[in-house]
């Protein structure tokens, strides 16, 4: 009997800590998105007008349709760049080791530091610009409308893609030897092994890391607030930043507990892949 | 074998291409924190003179968002506060249900595990309306403990993740002789166990740290005093503030960015393993 | 040894909470104070060293919070949502009206009537004046800091060399000329509007509507934001976007916040700018060379400045600190002498006296030639001008729907949109007209 209560009540901080901080908010929210005016007397129910204004706005779906793009493009580099960093550093080379620890740097970085970092960078008068200058080219807008979508990718790849480059210099490491000692038997060229012996060997670790990363960039917040706050206007305003504005720079927690509601879906769709993933995996 | 040693020089230059674009932001961080006030509208790439005035107004100068008021290294202290109580409530709770959900089967067990891989990745802006709500009814808005508190569902998920994988890699032998020997559940893990696992323990707990090193979101929505702060909205607060004084901010943003880089330098070794062991945000 | 790990987590959890919450509760009474910071050093210092003397004066104690701007805006209206309010706001805007009319802050007219209500301009009550939410009387909510009127900061020096003088009644028309003249991208811009996210852009942008004639709400009903999707609305827009087109406006300036501006004319990126003295201030306390060649020229036609902008208010709470609080109210002004001199004077004038007693001191000086930067004696600027914010014309009254508008950046949202997507004007007046619609639906209901 006692053996029964025991991994319960060891369990039982954790599960409760995950109730009170994410459940019960969950559940809040929801509430919350169903009502109008502030708390107290001035609230009151108004179904699904919220979201209705929302929707009918173009607000939710114009951030919704920013988001992918930033989330997409953002992966999509991180790994590339990652993948093909962790590729090169898999070989021997003098000052390996070195290089690695260095291209490692971005990702000890806190977020809201990187953020900081970029704002000087890609000011009218900041760094990028004054180098750009000094070769004749005209200092770019970077934090303009046409250039701010791709200013947050920029800094979101460059902090991120150390992740993709030591998760896939791991998994690189773990594809035996042999494999590619067969093949180079078998007459094929290094384009062919990559092809048929690393790649395979590299699937489960690029389709998870991948997942992890496309659920965390989505739920970015830090580094576009810090770096253009959504703006200017609403060029760069993803999910994140939509939820925070309503509720904290429209004074509105209800509408902007509707566009969390809102958001939920999206989020669902990637971790469903996620969590089936893991678990098969796990019980492998 | 020399089209071989071009080949490789080729794929170095390339990343040297990467180290150089790393290498940057720091670039300039480094430079506005280092040249005197004056030397930031001279445009030029090379300071002209090197200093510490930023570093020195920031700590001792009081005076880092407009007005006299604490220290800079206030807000630095109150990020260490925060930090290391949440990483230390969460090694212990995490310990215990990580270590329970690797050896022990029970009802529920797969359920509580995907419930804390879904707490793990749950976007933190989704709750955040509600967490403010929440803070405020229970009348901690304005408090450094808030901040603990709402770090814990940052950093517990986190840990108990990564802990529950770890345990289920270390061979179970060590605690069965213990078990039969006499010793409770709790001995073992206690005397047993983590003495062994101290390598991943001590892999969770730097990732906590900087898992709560680096939250703004929930500071952001507690936090109003200045005395309060944490390093990011005191970064934000120079940032967004009055005229932007760019050497103290980006000495500011060097204070921030030093801890976790230097921690993360000197435990390269444990984090590498930490990363593939239970993977991190990136 | 047991449970030992077990317990001694519990009890640092224990005493962490307990050292970290709020502190024990003295022997005084306790206020709260949020205190918004300006551009202006000398004024938040004054107002922090009044509050503190006022503190010692009345055996109390406070607590101040020294908010800059753009963290005050997000942090007064989520406390106002959340009731986590402080006792007394100084200095802040927005939030008196909004809080007035739910019914969580007490009024002054009390303090008003020990200050002198004759001595105030007339004009400054209305801007604080609201119905009480319960009895629905005219109430004063709040005590506003000073005027700040915005003129046009330009160049003369620039100006000469275009071969142009500043003439008896500038307007927009000869200010739009002016840029044009001095215009000589990418090193100096003719205007340097502000298009971003910032108050700024919303004073600007409303000051040539009012000047063409134009509205911003006329009625609180469902259909009050319509007078603003009309002709001088067009017509303002029409006229801006043709001076962003052809690069008088500098292209980055819809990404200003509220202080670039001032930077660009500092910088001498800009001849001109449109903004309250704070600019001038910092140059004069930076030895910036630039200070004597720029003049401050009030535009005739319209004024737009902040009156009832950076108001002191105190929120209800117990009997006790309220009383607190409306002494702190009367303490900051009671004397007016040093009122005018440590928050007017000193701030080179970017503020000005609420009261027409120390007004016409001030009038007095600029006739002795105190204060040469103004083309114009600034308190017949005073008197002629419209009132900005919390109130908006045509219904000349102070309503909530206004700071929210303004402290949500509804319109420097839709300037992104207009100038650099070049999008129809009348479709982004429609859009305003419609969310401004909407927020006085959801707060005053469909009357």
């Amino acid at each position: 009997m006692k053996r029964q209560i025991i991994p319960f009540v060891w369990v039982a901080p954790v599960v409760g800590v995950i109730t009170l901080f994410l459940l019960y908010p969950l559940f809040q929210a929801f509430w919350d998105s169903l009502h109008a005016g502030a708390s107290g007397s001035g609230r009151s129910f108004v179904g699904l007008s919220n979201f209705r204004e929302l929707l009918s706005t173009g607000a939710f779906l114009g951030a919704v349709h920013r988001t992918l793009i930033f989330t997409l493009a953002a992966v999509t580099l991180k790994l590339l760049i990652g993948g093909t960093a962790a590729l090169i550093l898999n070989r021997p080379f003098r000052g390996r080791n070195l290089l690695r620890s260095w291209l490692f740097i971005p990702w000890t970085i806190p977020l809201f530091a990187g953020g900081i970092l970029f704002l000087w960078l890609l000011r009218m008068g900041g760094g990028l610009n004054l180098m750009l200058e000094n070769v004749g080219i005209y200092p770019v807008f970077w934090l303009g409308p046409d250039h701010a979508m791709q200013s947050i990718i920029f800094l979101n790849v460059w902090k991120g893609f150390p992740f993709f480059m030591i998760t896939i210099l791991a998994g690189l490491q773990i594809i035996p030897r042999e494999l590619y000692e067969a093949a180079q038997i078998d007459g094929a060229t290094g384009f062919q092994q990559f092809r048929y012996v690393t790649l395979p060997g590299l699937r489960n670790v690029i389709l998870i890391a991948s997942l992890l990363s496309t659920v965390w960039t989505f739920a970015q917040f830090e580094n576009i607030f810090v770096l253009t706050r959504g703006g200017p206007g609403t060029t760069t305003e993803t999910l994140s930043i939509l939820v925070y504005k309503l509720a904290f720079g429209m004074f509105n927690l209800n509408m902007g507990s509707a566009a969390a509601v809102l958001s939920l879906p999206l989020f669902l769709f990637f971790i469903f892949w996620l969590v089936k993933f893991v678990r098969k995996e796990s019980e492998a | 074998m020399r089209a071989s040693r071009w080949k490789v020089a080729a794929l170095v230059l390339i990343l040297l291409v990467l180290a150089l674009a790393v290498a940057l932001p720091l670039y300039w961080a480094v430079c506005l924190a280092v040249r005197p006030g004056s030397d930031v509208y001279a445009k030029r790439i090379i300071p002209s003179a090197l200093t510490l005035q930023n570093f020195r107004e920031l700590i001792f100068g009081r005076d880092w968002a407009g007005f006299k008021g604490v220290s800079f290294l206030v807000p630095l202290q109150n990020s260490l506060v925060v930090a290391l109580t949440a990483t230390a409530i969460s090694i212990v709770i995490s310990t215990f249900a990580g270590y329970a959900l690797a050896r022990f089967s029970f009802r529920g067990r797969e359920l509580i595990s995907s419930y804390i891989l879904l707490a793990y990745i749950f976007p933190p802006f989704i709750l955040v309306v509600s967490l403010f709500r929440l803070i405020n009814a229970l009348g901690l808005h304005d408090s450094l403990a808030a901040v603990m508190l709402l770090h814990l569902i940052i950093v517990v998920p986190y840990c108990s993740w990564m802990l529950r994988g770890y345990f289920l890699s270390v061979p179970k032998s060590l605690e069965e002789s213990a078990l039969i020997d006499g010793c409770t559940h709790l001995g073992a893990l206690v005397r047993v166990v983590l003495p062994v696992s101290a390598p991943g323990v001590a892999s969770a707990a730097i990732f906590s740290f900087t898992l709560s090193w680096q939250d703004m979101l929930f500071s952001l929505i507690t936090l109003e005093s200045h005395e309060k702060f944490t390093l990011p909205i005191a970064l934000l607060a120079m940032a967004m503030g009055d005229l932007v004084q760019w050497g103290k901010l980006m000495a500011g943003a060097l204070i921030s960015i030093a801890p976790p880089a230097i921690i993360y330098l000197l435990l390269q070794r444990w984090i590498v393993g930490g990363l593939t062991a239970g993977s991190v945000k990136g | 040894m047991r449970y030992g790990k077990f317990l001694v987590g519990m009890l640092v959890v224990a005493m962490v909470l307990g050292l970290a919450s709020s502190s024990l509760a003295g022997e005084k009474p306790r206020l709260k104070v949020w205190l918004m910071t300006t551009f202006v050093d000398a004024q938040n210092n004054w107002l922090k060293a009044k509050a503190e003397s006022w503190a010692k004066e009345a055996n109390a104690d406070v607590d101040i919070s020294m908010l800059p701007r753009v963290a005050y805006g997000e942090k007064i209206f989520a406390a106002i949502e959340a009731r986590t309010t402080p006792d007394v706001v100084l200095m802040g805007e927005p939030g008196p009206i909004l809080a007035a009319e739910l019914g969580l802050t007490v009024p002054v007219d009390d303090v008003v009537e020990k200050l002198g209500r004759d001595d105030f301009y007339p004009r400054i009550l209305t801007a604080l004046t609201a119905p009480d939410s319960v009895t629905g009387t005219n109430r004063i909510w709040g005590i506003p800091m000073f005027f700040e009127i915005r003129p046009a900061e330009v160049r003369v020096d620039l100006l000469e060399k275009a071969g142009m003088k500043i003439p008896e009644k500038p307007d927009y028309a000869w200010l739009f000329k002016a840029a044009r003249a001095m215009n000589n991208p990418p090193k100096v811009y003719g205007l340097g509007f502000t298009l971003g996210r910032s108050y700024d852009t919303h004073d600007n942008v409303m000051a040539l509507i009012y000047s063409y004639g134009g509205g911003l709400i006329s009625d609180r009903s469902p259909t009050g934001g319509n007078v603003f999707n009309a002709e001088p609305t067009w017509r303002a827009f029409d006229d801006l976007k043709k001076l962003y087109r052809e690069g008088v406006i500098p292209p980055d300036s819809v990404a200003w916040g509220d202080f670039d501006n001032n930077l660009a004319l500092m910088e001498g990126r800009a001849a001109i700018t449109i903004n309250g003295l704070s600019t001038y201030y910092k140059m004069v306390q930076d030895k910036n060379p630039l200070a004597n060649v720029t003049k401050e020229v009030p535009l005739s036609g319209a004024w737009v400045d902040n009156a009832g902008g950076e108001s002191n208010f105190v929120f209800k709470s117990i009997p006790q600190k309220e009383a607190l609080g409306k002494d702190l109210l009367h303490y900051i002004m009671k004397n007016k002498e040093d009122y005018r001199i440590g928050i007017c004077e000193n701030a080179q004038l970017y503020a000005l006296p609420i009261f027409k007693s120390q007004g016409r001191i001030i009038s007095q000086q600029w006739k002795a030639g105190k204060w040469p930067v103004y083309a114009i004696d600034p308190m017949q600027a005073v008197e002629t001008a419209y009132n900005s914010w919390p109130t908006a014309y045509p219904i000349n009254e102070a309503l909530s729907v206004v700071e929210k508008i303004i402290g949500s950046f509804v319109i420097p949202e839709k300037m992104v949109v207009l100038f650099t997507r070049n999008a129809d004007s009348k479709a982004v007046a429609k859009d305003i007209a419609d969310a401004i619609n909407r927020e006085l639906e959801k707060t005053y209901g469909r009357k």
